[in-house]
């Protein structure tokens, strides 16, 4: 199911009617069957939103579509979703089987009886509709001109009738036939005009509305005959087809598939708390997939985990979705957990989408300069830069020449180099005052300070061949193999 | 083979003619909710009302009403449904009480409680219970408490032993007390005191001192009030971390210094909470009185049958009295009550903001 | 103390150690002996009291030669017949009371747990408001009502009738607020989880909160029951005739509960008959007794944990 978010919008009002923006006018189409991780710092909105699309939070503006269908007012229980919280929100009182078979309890059928009643309800209503309510458009001119014909009329009689006893001698002189007349014409014509609007009207509409009544009774009574029939020569089929609720033995099976799906079997019967919290996060998972969603939402799923489960939970979670296919939405704050499982990334801050892409992508071009400071570790070293007459310097040193500067007036920058952009190089324009090397496994990690710069914790990740050419020396020249040129509001130049 | 033909047979035509009415053999999900949906605030207070309608008539009505009636002097209530000082009457009773009198307002009932030397008597033997019994009840209980925690066999044994009291029924015992310290020489208190050569003497008895009365009083009211501070006490003793006990014997301190300077400290919220609630408890004395004398309900000792009159005990006398203005009375003396009771929880709680430690 | 490995410096430290040790624990269980004799003797003596017959019971008493044990003089069964005979017997006192405890309890508990969970989980305007001015009220000393329901009650005709026992004190803000803490305590993500599972409010209260509540729940049943079992003020003041509603039918039916039946018993046939009222008082305690030895651990556990929240 693909989900598209338009104009979406929450404000918050606390205390004092001080208003917080969480989400703000946010548009963007998760495409069907994918993974997509909403990523970005504590109460950037990102949990908002998936509350938004979850029907538990109420958005202030825009609309939901769950495809082409409109969800923004249905609730949640009716959306079609699964969601796992970040707690679990495990029901402690009940088994892990009855945790699972929850949703399912309330879930009922309409029977094709229930359908067809319905549907000649709404017929039904419709043919009110037509009949009370008259279109305007085919009807209203027509009307209107009735009613002002009318009006003339009136009002062509009370003005005789005045001046009967204001002014006797003019009245004596007006030939009432005469005057009257044109009016009572238009009149007629207008009676007969509307007629004709009327019998358009209910042509185009009561009688296809009617017609429409007429088939849904008919349907019904097919239906009807066609259950009675089938109650008696096939009494198993009737009863799936008349069934309301699920049976026992149904939501037992869903559950063990459930439950096998996410590798729990064995522990149905146990309850939540006597289980770890992988399992716990399982659980939750399972129960979440049980009414087999639409689309499946996870708040932060692997922030209640250690560090080893986590890993082991994450693949656990890709695994899953790939077996159902159902499109999985998830948020978190951590990069790498993004990184690593998603199909689509989108980044957030301050209740604005920053960028969405995939995860690659959205590491190799950040639309920004935070996109580009919030993904990777070591994050990205930035430096001060300044563009010169279509040169771009760092420290005073010349850096870069691109077409790209010359656009704009000389001003200040931001340039990002990512640790592992940089190649140990003599003639590179990189000079770095270097403070500490240490060698790890095959990198070599240096940490230090380009002259002229205010940040001193400057970070290269280099191959560790390079480790004996750079030790015990105080200032080594660099080459930037990939570098990004912000403004310094933030935009990306290059 | 035939029949199974016929039945396949037929379950293609029934198929067809789902499909030919547009319905999917399929079933689908759908989730239960009724098409209207009541509003959260509806549901919120329909879940109060039920509550609200109760605490309003036999609980809220109730403190405005005993307020206004103390102030009213002259209200006579004769004890029938048509003369009840309820709101639809205040305008009735306006016009014409009992015998026609204009109803008046003023302090006249409060000083008449404060007048009456048996309203003294009661707040004095009050006053006395309270000094008195509760401390008593308290260390005692207290002692029990750490004593308790610090054994290990028997220990569930005596602290149900100890929680007995709690679910006796308290005019029961009380009167099972009267039996014990009855005035016959071969009363079950009069034997055992005669074990220590002392002379059998009446205890609660007309002929009694108004101190042995008050003795056994004492020795019921520990009695019957020490076992939910005993229970409140042991889990907040054993809610104190070990640590603290390991880290003084370290320290070396002695267990006198252990219990003055770790376990009272740290057990100052559940002394703070069992003191007030004890102090209150103890100003609304009454059932352990009166069963102490078990001659009825308005009996509280003495030829008089005033001696050990309580705030409470007063009260009640003049509840379903129909007596000169005695309602007003009544309630002048639960106003009264409540400043005292008002009193003594402002003043234990700013104490305790010096001396508890949470 | 708990056991614990000491070391010490030299073997006669140990020795003294260990005296101190012993002698710490004989005074100890002496203390508790000693105190838990004088909570017991009562009971006992109730007990030989209820098995004594008048005659052997009002000998003792007068020759100052009180028997503390059961022998063949004195054993009789006879004082449990005298308590259980007529039409103000025990049986219609127990009667009387297990009704009220049973039928109020069940009204508090309904009222109880929608209001708690009014003012823990739904959301209106007005609800702190409301919530500080109950909470307000718990200051106020019960004494203070007794006045003006007993006026209510004489209005409402419901003198001598089971409704004055039952709904007058049958809601309590204490237990409103209590069980208000508890459901505070359960997370907000069960409520929403259960809403997306398509489940409502009440639905979620039934399903959800009442079965995880179910400690505290129990609590204040068994308070509630308690209490009903022991209330003395009330029903002397408004139930201590025969039933009005049963009398209009031409049925003669005391309204005494327990307590203040025994009190009646006591003042009037049993004022001179030491065993009889001792018996009187043995029945009335039973009950409760065995309720309480059924229930030890929930009601002990219970009463701790209320009064250390309250």
């Amino acid at each position: 199911m693909e989900v598209r978010l338009e104009h979406l919008t929450k404000e918050f009002i606390g205390k004092k009617n001080a208003r917080t923006v969480a989400v703000n006018d946010m548009s963007f189409v998760i495409p069907d069957g994918k993974l997509v991780g909403l990523l970005g710092p504590s109460g950037c909105g990102k949990s908002t939103t998936l509350y938004m699309i979850a029907g538990l939070h109420k958005p202030t503006g825009g609309q939901i579509f769950f495809g082409d269908e409109d969800v923004t007012n249905i609730p949640p229980e009716n959306r079609g979703i699964g969601l796992v919280f970040q707690n679990y929100a495990l029901y402690p009182h009940f088994s892990v089987r009855q945790n699972i078979e929850f949703p399912l309890d309330n879930v009922r059928f309409s029977t094709p009886i229930d359908d067809k009643k319905a549907a000649l309800r709404e017929a039904q209503r419709n043919l009110n509709k037509a009949i009370n309510g008259p279109d305007m458009k085919v009807y209203g001119p027509a009307k209107a001109r009735y009613d002002e014909a009318r009006d003339a009329l009136e009002c062509a009689k009370l003005t005789l009738k005045e001046l009967k006893t204001s002014n006797p001698e003019k009245y004596a002189q007006i030939n009432q036939e005469e005057y009257l007349a044109p009016k009572k014409e238009e009149l007629e014509t207008a009676k007969i005009a509307l007629a004709e609007a009327k019998k358009t009207h209910d042509e185009s509409l009561v009688v296809p509305a009617k017609q429409e009544v007429a088939k849904a009774e008919e349907d019904l009574a097919k239906t009807v005959e066609l259950m009675n029939e089938m109650k008696e020569k096939d009494p198993e089929k009737y009863a799936e087809l008349m069934k309301k609720k699920m049976s026992k033995a149904e939501k037992d099976a869903i559950a063990e598939k459930m439950a096998k799906l996410v590798d729990i079997l064995p522990y149905l019967e146990r309850k939540p708390k006597e289980l770890s919290g992988g399992q716990q996060q399982r659980v939750a998972i399972a129960r979440a997939l049980a009414k087999t969603p639409r689309v499946l939402l996870l708040d932060e799923p692997l922030s209640n985990l250690d560090a080893r489960l986590r890993l082991q939970t994450r693949e656990e979670i890709r695994r899953i979705q790939q077996e159902t296919g159902i499109t999985t939405i998830f948020v978190t704050h951590d990069q790498e957990e993004a990184m690593s499982i998603s199909d689509v990334i989108v980044v957030m801050n301050f209740g604005v989408v920053q960028q969405i892409d995939e995860p690659q992508k959205v590491y190799d071009e950040p639309i920004n300069l935070f996109v580009a400071k919030f993904l990777g570790n070591p994050a990205i070293n930035t430096f001060e830069g300044e563009i010169k007459d279509g040169t771009l310097y760092i420290s005073g040193h010349e850096f870069d020449t691109n077409p790209a500067y010359k656009k704009g007036r000389n001003r200040k920058v931001v340039i990002g180099i990512r640790p592992e952009s940089f190649a140990y190089n003599d003639s590179g324009k990189v000079p770095v005052e270097i403070s500490s090397i240490i060698r790890i496994g095959r990198d070599v990690s240096v940490v230090g300070k380009i002259e002229g710069q205010p940040e001193s914790n400057l970070k290269i990740i280099i191959p560790s061949e390079n480790y004996a050419a750079l030790a015990d020396k105080d200032k080594v020249f660099f080459a930037a193999k990939r570098f990004y040129v912000f403004e310094e509001s933030g935009e990306r130049i290059l | 083979m035939e029949s199974n033909d016929i039945a396949l047979k037929d379950n293609n035509s029934f198929d067809n003619r789902l499909s030919e009415l547009g319905i999917s053999a399929k079933k689908s999900f759908k989730v239960k909710t009724s098409g209207f949906i009541l509003p959260e605030a509806a549901k919120g207070w329909i879940a109060l009302i039920p509550a609200l309608i109760f605490l309003v008539v036999f609980m809220l009505y109730p403190i405005i009403n005993t307020f206004v009636m103390s102030f009213c002097n002259n209200f006579y209530w004769v004890g029938n449904s048509n003369s009840s000082f309820v709101l639809t009457n205040y305008f009735a009773a306006q016009q014409n009480t009992r015998s026609g009198v204009t109803l008046s307002w003023g302090f006249d009932n409060y000083i008449r409680v404060l007048q009456d030397p048996v309203f003294k008597a009661a707040l004095g033997n009050t006053a006395l219970i309270v000094v008195i019994s509760v401390p008593l009840t308290i260390i005692v209980g207290l002692l029990i408490a750490v004593a308790l925690h610090s054994i290990k066999p028997l220990q569930g044994f005596f602290q149900t032993v100890f929680f007995l009291p709690y679910v006796t029924n308290a005019i029961a015992l009380g009167m099972v007390f009267n039996a014990m310290f009855s005035s016959s020489a071969g009363s079950f208190i009069n034997t055992l005191t005669g074990i220590f050569g002392m002379s059998p003497q009446d205890w609660l008895g007309i002929t009694a001192n108004k101190w042995s009365m008050f003795f056994v009083i004492v020795v019921y009211s520990i009695w019957n009030g020490i076992a939910f501070k005993i229970l409140v006490f042991m889990s907040g003793l054993s809610s104190i971390d070990r640590q603290y006990y390991d880290a003084a014997r370290i320290d070396g301190a002695t267990k006198g210094t252990i219990f003055r300077r770790i376990t009272v400290p740290l057990l100052s919220p559940q002394i703070l909470y069992i003191t007030i609630t004890s102090f209150i408890g103890a100003c609304k004395s009454y059932s352990q009185i009166i069963s102490l004398f078990s001659k009825g309900s308005k009996n509280f000792g003495g030829a008089d049958g005033n001696t050990w009159i309580t705030v409470v005990g007063y009260i009640v006398k003049l509840i379903d009295s129909t007596g000169d203005s005695s309602q007003g009375r009544g309630a002048a003396g639960c106003v009264i009550l409540l400043i005292i009771v008002l009193i003594i929880t402002a003043v234990q709680f700013l104490i305790s903001k010096k001396r508890v430690h949470y | 103390m708990a056991e614990r490995d000491v070391y010490f410096a030299s073997e006669s430290e140990a020795k003294k150690y260990k005296i101190k040790k012993v002698l710490s624990h004989v005074v100890t269980y002496g203390f508790l002996t000693i105190l838990g004799l004088f909570i017991v003797l009562p009971f006992y003596y109730m007990i030989i009291t209820s098995f004594k017959s008048t005659a052997a019971f009002e000998q003792e008493e007068i020759s100052g030669k009180l028997v503390l044990f059961l022998t063949g003089n004195n054993f009789s069964v006879e004082q449990f017949g005298k308590v259980m005979s007529g039409s103000t017997s025990f049986g219609i006192f127990y009667l009387n009371t297990i009704y009220v405890a049973v039928i109020s309890t069940a009204f508090t508990l309904t009222t109880t747990v929608l209001a708690a969970f009014a003012f823990a989980r739904v959301n209106f305007k007005g609800k702190d408001a409301l919530f500080m001015v109950l909470l307000a009220t718990m200051m106020i000393p019960g004494e203070m009502m007794m006045m003006t329901n007993y006026q209510t009650t004489v209005m409402l005709n419901w003198q001598n009738t089971f409704a004055a026992l039952i709904f007058v004190h049958g809601v309590s803000v204490f237990y409103i607020f209590y069980l208000r803490q508890t459901f505070q305590q359960i997370p907000n993500e069960l409520f929403l989880a259960a809403k997306v599972d398509g489940y409502g409010h009440f639905q979620y209260l039934w399903k959800c909160m009442i079965p995880i509540a179910s400690p505290t729940i129990i609590t204040i049943a068994i308070l509630s029951l308690m209490g009903a079992w022991n209330a003395y003020i009330w029903p002397t003041l408004i139930a201590s005739g025969n039933n009005t509603v049963l009398a209009n039918m031409g049925i003669d039916h005391s309204m005494h509960l327990v307590s203040n039946g025994l009190m009646s018993k006591f003042t009037s046939e049993f004022s001179n008959d030491t065993p009889a009222r001792v018996t009187g008082s043995l029945f009335a305690t039973i009950p409760l007794f065995i309720f309480f030895l059924i229930f030890r651990k929930s009601i002990m556990k219970g009463v701790s944990r209320s009064g250390i929240k309250g």
